[in-house]
């Protein structure tokens, strides 16, 4: 069975009181949600703490998952609602702006990495993580959470449209970013 | 994000946009059959494809990079959910609500049922209490002027809404936030107005944030307003 087709048989099962199906949905979509939290929140024990709220809103409302959509959209839609939601908590808790801030959610330098600043692929790195966490989201849910354009519009609850007007922007920023470094890509 | 919403992208850029879905082959046919037009069209896009596959394989490589949750995150997952109560199989909400609430009663002796019953009032006062707040913090702010600084209802989309017993004020105000909406009026028979100024009233946006707000886990019903 594919794999969407088995997190469908899965939700179902857990629709009906099934626990066992929901140990079998966490252990197969448990890396990835808790991934897209992390890159979010960027805190390992708060990301654990959303996993296991995202698994357990999962268990209490797996009867109203409809079928509209791939079960791993449903719960990244409700891991990203959650995530937006205590990072919102912790700006207006500690008076920083996530968003302008870009050093903070840097990923930060071991020295084998900065050994490596002169390799493309780890300075690409480096740049999508000075990202807004708006543009960083956009790019991890198409390159590694492979969803479509329509998918993306359903996790972060905006329009199709927004959805491709971010992706523009947020590509456009990375290179504006690579330039500084002086890595020209020659775009836009 | 707002300015992002404004502006439209022209062919050139909407075809640059759409290049990283184009890479992970996750473009429907008809968006796919557009690049490629495009493409032939003009070559030199073709070389950007280059640029989105480097996109991909770094945040992938990032991604990846992540280390898995903790050994005992199935452990408390166990534990969070046989702590917690569940919402019954395909039940209507009326149904739901009363089949909880029964459950719930069922666990009292007689005496503790008139406590528990002013309880559960109250909690539901406290919680219409704490959005009527938001109403009001909302309606006062100058939220709906136009660029002459008129006020007007201005144009947008409203939608009937119930929020369930357990979303928090908090909660319900980081909603809203994120969705550009505000509420306007309410509780009337449990639902509230809310009102989405700054959309425009085709259904593409007006089914978006209707799913957003039934994703949200924090609203129980969403019906059409105006």
């Amino acid at each position: 069975m594919p794999a969407q087709a088995e997190a469908r048989a899965l939700l179902k099962a857990i629709a009906s009181g099934d626990a066992k199906a929901l140990e079998r949905l966490f252990a197969r979509t448990e890396t990835r949600v808790f991934r897209f939290i992390m890159r979010v929140v960027k805190n390992q024990a708060i990301a654990e703490e959303l996993l296991n709220e995202v698994f357990l809103t999962v268990w209490q409302n797996a009867n109203r998952y409809e079928g509209r959509s791939e079960p791993l959209t449903w719960m990244l839609s409700i891991a990203h609602n959650k995530a937006i939601s205590t990072l919102r908590k912790k700006t207006e808790l500690l008076g920083i702006d996530e968003e302008a801030s870009g050093d903070l959610v840097a990923e930060e330098d071991t020295p084998d990495i900065a050994a490596q600043k002169h390799d493309k692929s780890v300075k690409i790195r480096a740049c999508i993580a000075e990202l807004s966490a708006d543009h960083r989201t956009v790019l991890d849910l198409v390159y590694y959470q492979e969803q479509s354009v329509a998918e993306v519009a359903e996790v972060l609850g905006i329009p199709e449209n927004t959805v491709k007007t971010r992706m523009f922007y947020a590509r456009k920023k990375l290179s504006e970013l690579l330039l500084a470094r002086g890595m020209d890509r020659g775009w836009p | 994000m707002r300015e992002e919403r404004l502006e439209k992208l022209g062919e050139r850029d909407e075809i640059e946009a759409l290049l990283p879905w184009y890479v992970s082959d996750k473009l429907d046919a008809k968006s796919r059959a557009r690049v490629e037009r495009y493409m032939d069209a003009h070559p030199e896009v073709m070389a950007h494809l280059a640029l989105a596959r480097e996109e991909a394989d770094a945040t992938i490589a990032s991604n990846e990079a992540i280390t898995a949750p903790g050994r005992d995150a199935l452990d408390r997952l166990r534990a969070s959910i046989a702590a917690a109560p569940r919402r019954r199989p395909s039940a209507d909400l009326l149904t739901q609500i009363s089949d909880r609430f029964a459950d719930w009663l069922a666990g009292f002796s007689p005496p503790q049922l008139a406590l528990a019953g002013a309880v559960a009032a109250l909690l539901v006062l406290l919680q219409a209490a704490a959005i009527g707040t938001l109403i009001m913090e909302r309606v006062t702010a100058p939220s709906y002027q136009t660029a002459g600084g008129e006020e007007t209802a201005g144009g947008g989309y409203e939608l009937l809404v119930g929020f369930s017993p357990t979303a928090t004020a908090g909660e319900i105000t980081e909603l809203l936030k994120r969705l550009d909406a505000v509420l306007t009026d309410g509780p009337r028979a449990g639902l509230y107005r809310l009102r989405f100024p700054d959309a425009k009233s085709g259904d593409e946006d007006r089914k978006a944030a209707i799913e957003a707000l039934e994703q949200s886990g924090m609203v129980t019903v969403v019906l059409p307003g105006r």
